[in-house]
């Protein structure tokens, strides 16, 4: 393979390293940010990583092999900007990967995205009247009343039956009530 | 050299001492027609002298190809085309676009090729060395179908094609160019043909596109028809005569209202007068005059205005910013020379646009950068682009899943895993499209692929993973690997718009074979 002669060797075989163990990262790994970095240290980290690898650079290169690692780290570098520009994507992702499954779940899926729509419309209610149950429960809930919250949650799961947040909620208050 | 390759007009820029420098032809013309006229005598006339010959050689003179790069013969473009053009359109293999000259068959590329062969002579005698590497563009909306096209227009003119870019992002780069701006920039491009907006952050040595958003069915062409058709009524209720049946007579329309459209850019009223545009029963023929004001014709193109002003708030809503976040407005494409089109476009971002280089060279000259770019390997700044469209898979019931969402920087790639279906399975099928909606039926199909040479096992056992990815040009690859084994699976492509590698060499022997010629 013809070495590249405007870039230095060490850095060209780190470059094929960091592009062969790629899918052994996170995308804050990726980006060498820290899980909680502000969004314009990830634009800037994006940028200046861009900067580095963009196969624009590296066009001309007789180094097959470095151009396809530039592009594979490129194109890694895109997909966790893509991602953790998203609010709630970057949320649902870190705990993906902070939690027990963190080794399948380095990359984004379809099935973290189908995993975060169901969240989400849990956290709401899946139907017009659990959503405004699981409300009117949380009203009762800050006046006091948590037999009403109870009773509420209870006509809510009858809507949605497997709403796990609905049923924590009331498993929630109904301790409460027996311990009150 | 980088091309402008346009649906009226083409433009082409080299870097002369370090400069972005528009090259004009032997007659100091700076754009050029992308009209191609097939003459009797067996010539082929390119550019502005071609144009001239859509009155006198309708049928075997082709403009606006750029219209039909990359569609399939039944799209409402290709059907809107059908009934205007006077050349004739037929149907190709797989469902693709043919243009019959005589007894010829060319594929819409194929006369793409002659321009841009034509924009490379003018480069070539200019500089008296051979160029072939070329950047071309494209506006930024276009799929992955006239991408395709666009690129195998190049190959067919003998181009090494470096790169295909974005037409408004061609164009920030001729601003960016060496003036250090960093702020969010909107570049409002209207061309002939299609229209597109797209924002940009830009900052020392970096161009990010943020969104884009565009219409390929908007463009210059549709506020000269709107001329044309007030002409045309006009001449109807002075003469009782519908000159909309005689194509002839409609092409003088057409030039005429192009004419006035121009003129208006300058003048508050135009005079329009078409010498014997018509001839009665008695060989009687009739002269055309009237005139046009700036006013009537705002009326006549404020909705075409407004539409695109309903894609910029889509681009602006991917963005998630609003107009008054714009720091700059950039002004691409001559039709937004035009009065109506500035104030409005300074009323709507509340900013006056800038115009600092010709709107119809402003391409080219970023086409030309960008391709300096890439073959110096010292260059300075670099381009983020992203994906114009929503990249989808077909699934059951003529639905589609997202596969790679719009406005996606590239390169990216994305992987899905497929199990078989059936025991002994030996092939996948699949179904690309792109497009913004869940029905398969509503969005551009791209390919249907197939893979084979995976494990033979009970249904199930084989999980395929398929990877699609989207390269520096926005053009669509697809890839796929038994898991297990993690052999390469082979991959076809059936029923595409594209061209086949045969198709793309016997369009280049025919066009070596041309007598393109010199006036």
């Amino acid at each position: 393979m013809p070495e590249d002669p405007n870039v230095h060797p060490h850095w060209a075989a780190e470059t094929k390293q960091i592009a062969a163990h790629l899918d052994e990262l996170d995308y804050f790994q990726v980006l060498g940010a820290r899980h909680d970095a502000p969004f314009p240290e990830l634009k800037a980290k994006y940028h200046q990583l861009q900067r580095n690898y963009h196969p624009d650079s590296f066009f001309t290169s007789p180094d097959d092999d470095l151009r396809r690692a530039v592009t594979a780290i490129a194109k890694r570098v895109a997909e966790a900007y893509v991602i953790l520009k998203d609010a709630e994507k970057r949320a649902k992702y870190v705990k993906d990967i902070t939690g027990p499954e963190r080794a399948k779940k380095l990359r984004y899926t379809d099935e973290s995205a189908r995993e975060q729509r169901i969240e989400k419309e849990q956290q709401l209610g899946k139907t017009p009247q659990g959503r405004q149950l699981w409300l009117k429960a949380q009203d009762s809930v800050k006046k006091g009343d948590l037999a009403a919250a109870v009773r509420d949650l209870k006509t809510a799961l009858i809507f949605e039956r497997d709403n796990d947040l609905f049923k924590a909620k009331l498993a929630e208050l109904e301790t409460q009530l027996k311990g009150g | 050299m980088g091309i402008d390759l346009g649906t009226s007009y083409s433009c082409v820029a080299i870097i002369e001492d370090g400069v972005p420098t528009v090259i004009p032809n032997e007659w100091g013309e700076r754009t050029h027609a992308s009209v191609v006229s097939f003459m009797d005598d067996g010539r082929v006339l390119v550019g502005n002298d071609a144009k001239k010959q859509i009155i006198t050689n309708p049928e075997n003179t082709v403009y606006s190809a750029k219209r039909l790069v990359g569609r399939f013969f039944f799209s409402e473009e290709v059907r809107k085309a059908r009934s205007v053009v006077p050349y004739n359109l037929v149907e190709g293999p797989n469902n693709s676009v043919r243009i019959q000259i005589r007894n010829q068959l060319y594929s819409p590329p194929e006369v793409s090729a002659i321009v841009l062969k034509e924009m490379r002579q003018i480069v070539e005698n200019h500089t008296g060395a051979t160029v072939t590497k070329a950047v071309i563009t494209v506006p930024a909306y276009f799929n992955d179908n006239q991408r395709q096209a666009t690129k195998d227009a190049g190959k067919i003119a003998g181009l090494d094609v470096l790169r295909i870019i974005n037409e408004p992002t061609a164009a920030a780069l001729t601003y960016g160019f060496g003036q250090g701006y960093h702020q969010r920039v909107a570049l409002y491009d209207l061309g002939g043909g299609t229209f597109d907006i797209s924002i940009l952050d830009i900052g020392d040595d970096v161009f990010e596109v943020i969104s884009t958003a565009g219409d390929t069915y908007l463009g210059g062409d549709d506020f000269d028809d709107r001329i044309m058709h007030w002409l045309a009524d006009s001449f109807q209720q002075q003469q009782n005569v519908d000159l909309r049946q005689d194509k002839y007579a409609l092409q003088k329309l057409k030039e005429a209202a192009e004419k006035a459209k121009i003129g208006l850019s300058e003048h508050e009223v135009v005079q329009i007068h078409i010498p014997l545009i018509y001839t009665d029963e008695a060989g009687y023929s009739l002269d055309f005059s009237t005139t046009l004001s700036r006013a009537e014709f705002n009326q006549m193109v404020m909705d075409l205005v407004q539409r695109t002003f309903k894609v910029c708030d889509e681009a602006l809503q991917s963005a998630r910013i609003t107009a008054s976040d714009i720091d700059c407005v950039i002004l691409v494409g001559g039709p937004t020379r035009l009065p109506i089109l500035r104030s409005s476009v300074r009323h709507y971002f509340q900013k006056q646009p800038l115009t600092d280089v010709d709107p119809d060279e402003v391409v080219a000259m970023g086409a030309a950068i960008q391709a300096h770019a890439l073959l110096d390997s010292q260059q300075s700044t670099f381009l983020l682009d992203v994906t114009p469209l929503t990249l989808r898979l077909g699934t059951v019931g003529g639905y589609t899943e997202r596969i790679i969402e719009k406005n996606t920087p590239i390169p990216i790639d994305r992987t899905r895993s497929f199990t078989t279906a059936s025991d002994h399975q030996e092939r996948v099928k699949i179904r690309i499209y792109q497009g913004e909606s869940n029905m398969a039926d509503d969005n551009v199909l791209l390919g249907e692929f197939e893979f084979s040479g995976f494990r033979v096992a009970p249904r199930g056992e084989v999980t395929i993973e398929v990877t699609f990815e989207i390269d520096t040009d926005g053009i669509v690859n697809v890839s796929a690997r038994d898991v297990e084994t993690g052999a390469q699976a082979s991959t076809t492509i059936n029923l595409s718009s594209g061209l086949s590698d045969y198709e793309v060499a016997e369009a280049m022997a025919r066009n070596d074979e041309l007598m393109v010629s010199n006036r």
